[in-house]
């Protein structure tokens, strides 16, 4: 049976009962159809098959449609930007992402916008160095000879837009294929501008810190400049620091100070940011100032000392002198900290402007404080080595010196003991082998001569042991009651008789029997004659006083020689010290006299001191304590 | 006894420079005596010993220091010299010739062989004529 079928209804899809039957070609007819009505007979059989055909039509039809929404969807909501270029290598395609990334104008979505794509095309595209890509550099051109780059072989470019900012950006891509051939290609996108600044910004920070090291690696080492300034990290750091901070993190006002441990005093080191006679005003009053009041909010102070960053409120101040304040907006305050002790501050803030800081400026900031510490503490190691290297260079000096001392004074206690050997051998062998040729006078003059030698060599080994006893600590005296004046008399007079050359002149006032080891007091006496006799080489007299004037006795030996010069007078009592002049060279002895005459004198309980004039003679002074009443 | 050419004994000990002046003396000869090289030094602008008897160990200038410059003044450097010391160590022989020196003896003296070493010397020297040496010299032919 034959229907016939509205072609409109047909095409508009309006399924109609009874008239199927009619197929019509639409594409061709569509336009007939619309305005006539035409019917073609058709068997029921080859309708209903044309009805089913129809229906997966427009089934499919609509499949496709929703499939091409959602690929739309997908498409414009990527947030990569995603181009797909023709063969001839002119974009057909691309979404949202594209066009906000680009900047380009807001155009309903990948039509063909001959304008969009002409300024798409029109961007400059460079590579990640800053170079622009040729033409077949271009990713486009990449995909299009039908390369395919992504993941670790993704492209960095940068795009400079119109407006004069940049985007960067990691791109991938493929080709299309079709028949095995290359019909297009397609580019995705992602934007790392934001990333790459990060990642900058993280590449400077840590140069920046590595040339902070590097700076105080290669301070100074040289003998000359450590003498001069011991210690004086802060100057190389702090200005190295201030200009890190304001290149790194941008800030405007940044300022570096010392901080002594103990007063809490500041010591600006260096300054930036600020006008130029409130930088005079802050160097010139700061160091009055100590940290302690410096801020309006006293907390902020203690915090410091417990090495915490401060940021400083926009209410608070930093008071530089009873007139001055600084403003304060966003300040940052960072503490440089020593074994527990504050020893510096960092101050760094955007003038009056705000600023968020980010955790990455805040590790910044800290790590520089931390190479502060490590410089300021490698400077006072080093001041400390320094110290330490010239106590050491003194103190070989003086072993030197002692060495040498000792040397000599083996030399001279040999020469001393072997010259009195001499005597007593010389004289014991004229009496001996030439008893004839000898008067009995002779005699008993060589004899007495023996007498005396033997008598100072007794002196002399006495003396070696007595220094070395003084030195371990081990010299004792034994009292016993004493009358000094006869002593005296007694030694004077042996003296006298051997010493031609000079005059012995005594006065002694009457001495009560003091408590003293006769022996000691002999040495000393001794020394001190021998010494004047020493001393006033051109003979001359000797005057030998004992005084007591009710509180002490004091005892004066006194020459007329040459005198000793005022910074020997009590060198001359140290050991090995003999002091050495033209004159002095001119006599001889141990040099061992003096120190222990005043161990003795000082272990009965006196003093000791020589007084002279150059030229007009000594006069060697010794007290002793009277004796206490019982 | 030739007193225009005695013993010159330079020693700052003046217990030993007795010894040696009393031992010289004995023996015949005559002896002029220094404490120290300066005093030595203006001495032998005025007199020509035939013998320079000089302790090495000497304060201000020492012995050794004016035996070089004795023996590089023309007019003295025949003279002889015998070097005294009381601080025998090795070397010390040595350094004593190197400076110049004619002769060592060191301390403590024993009396004959010092007397042999001078005698000895005082005869070879080409200074003095040998008629200085006394000959009533303890029965010794010289």
């Amino acid at each position: 049976m034959n229907v016939g079928i509205n072609a409109i209804d047909l095409i508009n899809g309006r399924g109609t009962s009874e008239k199927r039957g009619v197929f019509m070609n639409r594409s061709s007819n569509m336009q007939r159809a619309k305005n006539e009505e035409e019917y073609i007979q058709l068997p029921l059989s080859e309708y209903k098959r044309l009805m089913a055909l129809e229906e997966e039509l427009r089934v499919t039809t609509h499949r496709e449609r929703e499939r091409m929404s959602q690929f739309e969807a997908i498409f414009e909501t990527m947030a990569d930007a995603v181009v797909v270029y023709q063969v001839d290598g002119r974009p057909s395609m691309f979404n949202r992402a594209t066009r906000e990334m680009l900047m380009l104008d807001a155009v309903p979505t990948y039509d063909q916008n001959l304008q969009s794509q002409r300024r798409l095309a029109s961007y400059t595209i460079h590579d990640e160095h800053g170079q622009m890509l040729a033409e077949e550099d271009l990713p486009s051109a990449h995909v299009l000879r039908g390369e395919t780059f992504k993941g670790s072989t993704a492209v960095d470019v940068i795009f400079n837009l119109p407006d004069g900012s940049i985007r960067q950006a990691s791109i991938s891509g493929a080709p299309i294929y079709r028949d095995g051939k290359v019909t297009g290609g397609v580019t995705i996108s992602h934007d790392v501008t934001e990333r790459r600044r990060l990642e900058k910004r993280t590449h400077e920070s840590l140069q920046s810190l590595m040339e902070l090291a590097a700076s105080i690696v290669a301070m100074p080492r040289n003998d000359e400049q450590r003498e001069e300034k011991l210690f004086n990290f802060s100057q190389v750091i702090g200005e190295k620091i201030i200009e890190l901070t304001r290149r790194v993190l941008g800030c405007t006002r940044v300022g570096f100070s010392e901080v002594d441990p103990e007063t809490y005093l500041l010591k600006p080191i260096a300054i930036t940011g600020f006008a130029p006679d409130v930088q005079k005003l802050l160097f010139d009053n700061l160091d009055q100032v100590s940290l302690a009041s410096y801020y309006s909010d006293a907390s902020v102070f203690e915090r410091l000392k417990a090495n915490e960053i401060v940021l400083l409120e926009p209410s608070q101040k930093m008071s530089v002198s009873n007139l001055t304040h600084i403003e304060c907006v966003h300040t940052l305050i960072a503490p440089i900290c020593s074994e527990g002790n504050l020893i510096g501050v960092l101050f760094a803030d955007f003038a009056n402007s705000e600023h968020f800081y980010t955790s990455e400026e805040i590790s910044l900031i800290r790590a520089m404080t931390r190479i502060s510490t490590l410089a300021y503490e490698r400077e006072r190691k080093q001041a400390e080595l320094a110290q330490a290297m010239l106590e050491l260079h003194d103190l070989n000096e003086q072993l030197v010196t002692m060495s040498k001392a000792q040397t000599n004074f083996f030399a001279i206690i040999s020469h001393e003991f072997r010259n009195t050997l001499s005597c007593i051998s010389g004289f014991s062998e004229m009496i001996n082998e030439g008893y004839e040729q000898l008067s009995a006078d002779e005699v008993r003059e060589f004899a007495t001569d023996i007498a005396n030698e033997t008598y100072r060599l007794d002196r002399l080994i006495t003396e070696v042991l007595d220094l070395e006893r003084m030195k371990s600590g081990h010299m004792t005296i034994h009292r016993a009651p004493l009358d000094l004046n006869a002593l005296m008399t007694q030694i004077i007079g042996r003296v006298a008789s051997s010493t031609p050359t000079h005059h012995f002149h005594s006065e002694l006032q009457a001495l009560p029997v003091i408590e003293a080891d006769a022996d000691r007091i002999t040495q000393v006496l001794m020394n001190l004659l021998s010494n004047a006799i020493k001393y006033s080489p051109d003979g001359g007299t000797i005057h030998v006083r004992s005084i007591n004037d009710g509180e002490r006795i004091l005892i004066q030996v006194r020459d007329c020689g040459i005198g000793i010069p005022q910074e020997a007078l009590e060198t001359i009592f140290q050991p090995y010290n003999r002091f050495d002049s033209e004159r002095t060279r001119r006599i001889n002895g141990t040099g061992l006299g003096l120190p222990i005459v005043r161990e003795i004198v000082e272990l009965h309980g006196g003093k000791v001191w020589a007084e002279s004039e150059v030229d007009q003679g000594s006069t060697f002074n010794v007290t002793l304590p009277l004796p206490t009443p019982l | 006894m030739n007193t225009q050419h005695p013993i010159l004994v330079i020693d700052d000990n003046l217990i030993n420079l007795k010894l040696i002046r009393v031992i010289l003396t004995k023996r015949g000869y005559e002896v002029r005596t220094a404490i120290n090289a300066m005093e030595a030094l203006s001495l032998l602008e005025s007199i020509h010993p035939s013998l320079i008897l000089m302790d090495i160990q000497l304060p201000g200038m020492d012995g050794l220091t004016l035996t070089r410059k004795i023996k590089a003044n023309p007019q003295m450097s025949a003279i002889p010299i015998v070097a005294l010391t009381a601080y025998a160590m090795k070397g010390d022989e040595e350094k004593t010739r190197e400076a110049g020196c004619d002769g060592y003896i060191s301390k403590p003296i024993d009396i004959e062989n010092f007397i042999n070493t001078i005698t000895r010397i005082i005869h070879t020297s080409t200074y003095v004529a040998p008629m200085n040496v006394p000959s009533s010299f303890w029965g010794k032919e010289v």
